[in-house]
């Protein structure tokens, strides 16, 4: 995956860059997944989130311009999220469909509580740091420094065992490991600007 | 003083440090401040490092599982 901040990412989208919207899709999709079972949805549901999102930005895309001093991409699209969410749940209700989605809020839903959102999106959102910050690592670093640092940091195999395997030494795997958190420390305070 | 990496600092949490190179990684650091503060930053990075396995078991394989020519072909329906 190309690496994108989400100000660059954002400005490829709103000129239209096709692939810069399936870099998006790829990118947010597993958010936005997980978001949709906070809001209790179904399965069908969460797939129907994923493209009404996608959809909004669409429409918004050539309108919109990242101003990271306006606030966070990442509350624009929580947002976003809460409003899609909360229509796909008002149609699933017929005593709600007559209301309009605007009208309603999360206190309206017994099953939401406004706590436990916001706490899960904090933690969704940290995944998905992580997570882009590690596909972004990929790119940066060598395979086998990449693999080393994969092998043993998140996959808990010994320092000796993938020495071993990756026909390294044992103190090349421990250089692996620092290299990449250090780097990664770097790629994730880039993404949260 | 020869002062220790963090790439040795990691060794010697992990326990990867042979019995002698322990005791004289214990004995420095006793004494050294500096070493001190690397022992502390590494202990930061593995808890970077919880983080991100945690982060990444949350991934399931439905999460990953994204077809965006199939959700392109729908959204682009939607648009018309």
């Amino acid at each position: 995956m190309a690496f994108t901040t989400r100000p660059s990412l954002i400005s490829r989208i709103c000129k239209g860059d096709e692939i810069s919207w399936q870099d998006f899709y790829r990118t947010y999709r597993p958010l936005i997944l997980l978001r949709g079972g906070d809001y209790v949805l179904r399965e069908d549901e969460k797939e129907e989130l994923v493209q009404q999102v996608i959809l909004d930005m669409f429409k918004r895309a050539s309108a919109f311009t990242y101003d990271r001093q306006k606030g966070k991409f990442r509350s624009y699209l929580k947002t976003i999220i809460n409003h899609k969410a909360i229509d796909i749940k008002r149609l699933r209700n017929p005593n709600m469909v007559s209301v309009e989605s605007d009208e309603l809020s999360i206190e309206d839903f017994p099953d939401l509580t406004p706590d436990a959102l916001n706490n899960s999106w904090d933690e969704e959102w940290q995944m998905h740091l992580m997570v882009q910050g590690l596909e972004e690592l990929k790119t940066q670093v060598e395979p086998t420094t990449f693999q080393a640092f994969e092998l043993y940091a998140l996959k808990g195999q010994t320092a000796d065992e993938v020495a071993k395997f990756l026909e390294i030494s044992k103190n090349a795997v421990f250089v692996a490991k620092s290299r990449c958190v250090e780097r990664l420390q770097k790629i994730i305070r880039e993404l949260e600007e | 003083m020869k002062h220790y990496t963090i790439d040795e600092l990691d060794a010697y949490t992990a326990g990867e440090m042979n019995i002698l190179a322990k005791l004289k990684c214990t004995a420095h650091l006793k004494n050294c401040q500096e070493c001190q503060a690397l022992l502390q930053q590494s202990a930061k990075n593995d808890q970077l490092v919880e983080r991100l396995k945690e982060s990444w078991a949350k991934l399931t394989p439905e999460l990953l599982d994204s077809n965006w020519e199939k959700s392109y072909a729908r959204i682009a329906r939607k648009l018309k």
